[in-house]
């Protein structure tokens, strides 16, 4: 549990130190994937309910201390869609599929709710379409992302697992010494 | 969800309104706090997107287009620069030229022994006043009836306001002889009289002199052999060069210095430089402006140059 919580401590620091350089994309294309909100999915499932809560709260908390402007709004909005990834993990069956669904419903919905809270806390105007043409967008960039990256550590599971020795059945081996 | 994870949440919820609606002392410590935590990591994250960054750009394409556009920007500089030295090298030349001059035609006749020299004399130039009374004969007056009087052509000259020196046929001064303010040429005398002459500025509308091109390169000085170039004044602080066909290249800052058929002098004496050249599709010659040597407001003292007969080989006789 320990080394769980230490990879997820991990992935929250990678994921706040690496997202500031994708503000543009990767090689300045439209692939630009909303780290936190895998980090959340991640933490949703890996980590008790409680503690998932709290290490979503505390992953809002650095994006809000790195983005300058007041201190809250990605706290509570990471809040909320740990609580809604809480809700939809219980209905989940196809693991990768669905985990990929929820990477694009996090950072959609965190994306989405982030922009809303901070134009209407600044008392600014915004458009519907501006906010969720670039949500979609970082959506699925995680979600492509994410699945990807889970296939490839499926992969590297499968292939460096070991192989369990192949038991011998000794059974006809005794019947043909023995002549039985 | 359990009422815990329902109980943490809305927690979690009041942490973030109070972290919003809290006091920005203690959400500027927190944002330092973490800020200080996560620099290494932004720092490192840095590095490595400018590393890649640098590396992706280093494709052969993009090098290779990179590199033409250094080197074009580099010949740019090196064509500035060069045209620059060139300049400076043709000032250098101009007044090295005039120093070996001055070390050169001295006022006194020279000690070799060729049989026609050049001596300068120097001379004063007459102020208005003095001008004027010697021309309206006050000043020799009393020689007059003894038939000492002025040369009539200076007389009539200085009526055009014409500059005059004291010194005319008495020193042996004729018309042509070149006059010389620091070993540039200022002008030549225009008629001679008995004790006085008046002269004839490059920049007036009638003079005309042989000229050449002289330029300063990098392989040393380049002598243009084109013959019949006059320098004409035009009454105007410039003065034109005529007679350089449109094949022959001409430069700004090309000297412009005498061209001597006799051979007499040594070395080339200095008019001024180029200043502009242009040449117009259709011309068989170029146009180009000279800057002459400065002159003083006040012109009070130059030197006249003519030619002796070398005194020794008289003496020698």
């Amino acid at each position: 549990m320990i080394a769980r919580q230490l990879a997820i401590a991990c992935l929250i620091y990678l994921a706040l130190v690496i997202q500031p350089s994708l503000g543009d994309g990767l090689g300045h294309s439209m692939f630009r994937p909303w780290l936190p909100g895998i980090v959340v999915v991640t933490c949703v499932w890996s980590l008790g309910r409680s503690s998932g809560l709290i290490c979503s709260a505390l992953l809002g908390l650095g994006i809000d201390c790195l983005s300058g402007g007041k201190l809250g709004i990605h706290f509570i909005v990471a809040t909320i869609v740990a609580m809604s990834l809480m809700l939809l993990r219980t209905n989940a069956r196809s693991p990768v599929v669905v985990i990929g669904m929820l990477a694009f419903f996090a950072a959609f919905t965190w994306r989405c709710m982030a922009a809303v809270a901070h134009a209407s806390l600044g008392h600014q105007s915004f458009e519907v379409n501006q906010i969720i043409a670039p949500a979609a967008t970082d959506g699925v960039s995680t979600s492509v992302l994410f699945i990807g990256v889970l296939l490839l550590y499926r992969v590297l599971i499968t292939a460096f697992q070991p192989q369990p020795v192949s038991s011998v059945a000794l059974t006809n081996r005794w019947s043909m010494l023995s002549g039985g | 969800m359990t009422s815990h994870s329902v109980i943490t949440a809305c927690c979690l919820m009041l942490i973030g309104a109070g972290l919003y609606f809290g006091p920005d002392g203690v959400a500027d410590r927190i944002r330092g706090s973490v800020n200080d935590l996560l620099r290494p990591g932004l720092e490192t994250v840095r590095l490595a997107k400018e590393s890649l960054e640098t590396s992706s750009n280093t494709n052969p394409a993009d090098h290779r287009v990179a590199r033409h556009e250094e080197v074009a920007e580099l010949t740019e500089a090196l064509a500035l620069a060069e045209e620059h030295n060139r300049a400076l090298q043709i000032r250098l030349a101009q007044h090295s030229e005039q120093r070996r001059q001055e070390q050169m035609v001295s006022p006194e006749v020279s000690k070799s022994q060729r049989l026609i020299q050049p001596l300068l004399v120097e001379v004063a130039v007459l102020g208005g006043t003095i001008a004027e009374d010697w021309c309206a004969g006050k000043l020799i007056d009393q020689g007059e009836k003894a038939g000492l009087r002025e040369n009539g052509l200076v007389l009539a000259a200085r009526k055009a306001k014409k500059t005059l020196i004291d010194v005319g046929q008495d020193n042996s001064i004729s018309t042509e002889d070149t006059l010389l303010l620091g070993r540039c040429v200022i002008g030549k005398v225009e008629h001679v009289g008995r004790w006085t002459s008046t002269i004839q500025l490059v920049t007036d509308a009638s003079y005309n002199g042989r000229a050449q091109i002289i330029r300063e390169t990098s392989d040393g000085f380049v002598f243009d052999a084109t013959d019949g170039i006059i320098l004409k004044g035009q009454g105007g602080p410039l003065c034109k060069l005529e007679g350089i066909p449109a094949e022959k290249s001409v430069h700004i800052h090309d000297g412009v210095y005498t061209r001597e058929r006799d051979g007499v002098m040594p070395i080339p004496l200095y008019y001024g430089e180029v200043v502009e050249a242009s040449l117009e599709p259709n011309d068989r010659e170029w146009t180009v402006l000279v800057r002459p040597a400065a002159l003083p407001r006040q012109l009070t003292r130059i030197q006249v140059l003519r030619m002796v007969v070398n005194p020794d080989r008289l003496a020698s006789k």
